[in-house]
C-alpha cells in the first residue's frame, strides 16, 4: 500500500516537474522586488503587487494548457487530508507564530528595527520552509533556492544591527534586494525546467477518449 | 476455508484487474485526471484504457465528463463516492489477506 502514498507524492511533485510552478513564484518575487525598490509610496507598492500577481497567475494558467498539459496530461489533486493535513496545519501555524512573536518582539524594540528585521527574519524562514518542501516532494533544485534564501537572510542581518534611526528605510531596501534576488534564481531554475521538460516530452497527437 | 481467505474471494472483481487497480489507486489519489494523464501513468494502450474506464464507468466507480478549459477539449476522469468508498474496502480486504499469510 506504500506505492498509493509514492503516488501521492509522486503527483504533487508534478507541480515543480515542469519548472512553471517556479516560473510562477519567481515572477512574481521579482516583481514584488521591482515595486518594492521602485514605488514612491507603500501603497501604490501594494497596488502594483496585486496587479502582479493577477497577471503572472494567468500567464500560469495559459503557459499550463498551452506548454505542459498537452505533454503530461492535466491533473488536479485533492485536498489533502487526515495525519498528513494535520501535521502541515501544525507547522503553518508554528511558523506564523514564530514570525508573529519575532515581529512583536523587534517591534516592542522600536517600528523602525521591526520593519528592518523582516527581512533577515523572512530569508531564514522561507528558506528553511524551502529547504523542507524540497525533501517532502523529492525536488532537490528546491535545496539551492532554500539555501540561497537562509544566506541572504544571514547576510542582511548585520545591515540592520543598531541602526536605529535609518532601520526602516534599510528595511525596505533590504526586502526589495532579498525579493529580486530569489524571484531571479526562480526564474531562471524555473525557465530551464520548462525548456528540458519541452525538449524530453513531446505533444502527444491524440489525446481524446474515444467512447 | 478460513474465514481470512474466504474475504479475497469476495473482493470486488471490477477493481481485481491490475490495470483497473492502478486506474483505481491513481483516480483515488487525485480529484481529477484527463485521460492523457492516465495513459502515461499507467502505459496502458488507449484503447485498453478506454475499455477499463468504460467498465469503472458502468459499474458506477468512475465519472467521465468532456469539456473544455481554455477553449481545450479535456475527458476529465474522477472517482465517484461509491468508487472511491469500493477502493477503500478493497484496500481493507487485501491488507487483511496479506497479513494473515
Amino acid at each position: 500500500m506504500n506505492d498509493l502514498e509514492s503516488l501521492i507524492s509522486r503527483t504533487q511533485r508534478q507541480h515543480f516537474r515542469d519548472g512553471t510552478t517556479e516560473l510562477m513564484i519567481g515572477g512574481i518575487l521579482l516583481g514584488g522586488g521591482l515595486a518594492l525598490g521602485f514605488s514612491p509610496q507603500p501603497l501604490f507598492a501594494g497596488f502594483t503587487m496585486i496587479v502582479i500577481i493577477l497577471g503572472v497567475s494567468w500567464l500560469y494558467e495559459r503557459l499550463k494548457f498551452r506548454l505542459v498539459y498537452p505533454r503530461s496530461g492535466f491533473v488536479t489533486l485533492r485536498d489533502q487530508t487526515g495525519p498528513r493535513r494535520l501535521v502541515q496545519i501544525l507547522i503553518g501555524f508554528a511558523l506564523g507564530l514564530a514570525i508573529v512573536g519575532g515581529f512583536l518582539y523587534f517591534l516592542l524594540n522600536g517600528a523602525n528595527n521591526a520593519i528592518a528585521w523582516i527581512t533577515p527574519m523572512m530569508g531564514i524562514v522561507i528558506g528553511l520552509v524551502l529547504l523542507a518542501q524540497s525533501l517532502w516532494l523529492k525536488t532537490y533544485r528546491l535545496i539551492v533556492h532554500g539555501l540561497l534564501s537562509v544566506v541572504t537572510g544571514i547576510i542582511f542581518s548585520p545591515f540592520v544591527l543598531g541602526e536605529q534611526q535609518t532601520a526602516g528605510y534599510i528595511g525596505l531596501s533590504l526586502m526589495s534586494v532579498y525579493f529580486f534576488t530569489l524571484g531571479l534564481a526562480f526564474l531562471v531554475s524555473g525557465g530551464l525546467t520548462l525548456r528540458s521538460f519541452v525538449r524530453q516530452n513531446p505533444v502527444q497527437a491524440e489525446t481524446s477518449h474515444a467512447q | 476455508m478460513p474465514s481470512d481467505f474466504r474475504s479475497l474471494a469476495d473482493v470486488d472483481r471490477i477493481i481485481h484487474e491490475p490495470a483497473r487497480a492502478t486506474i483505481a489507486a491513481i483516480l483515488y489519489a487525485v480529484e481529477s485526471a484527463d485521460f492523457l494523464y492516465l495513459q502515461r501513468e499507467t502505459g496502458l494502450t488507449k484503447g485498453n484504457l478506454s475499455a477499463h474506464l468504460s467498465k469503472l464507468e458502468e459499474a458506477g466507480y468512475v465519472a467521465i465528463e468532456k469539456t473544455y478549459r481554455l477553449k481545450i477539449p479535456l475527458t476529465l476522469c474522477r472517482m465517484t463516492d461509491a468508487g472511491r468508498k469500493a477502493f477503500e474496502d478493497y484496500r481493507q480486504r487485501l491488507k487483511q489477506f496479506v497479513e494473515t499469510i
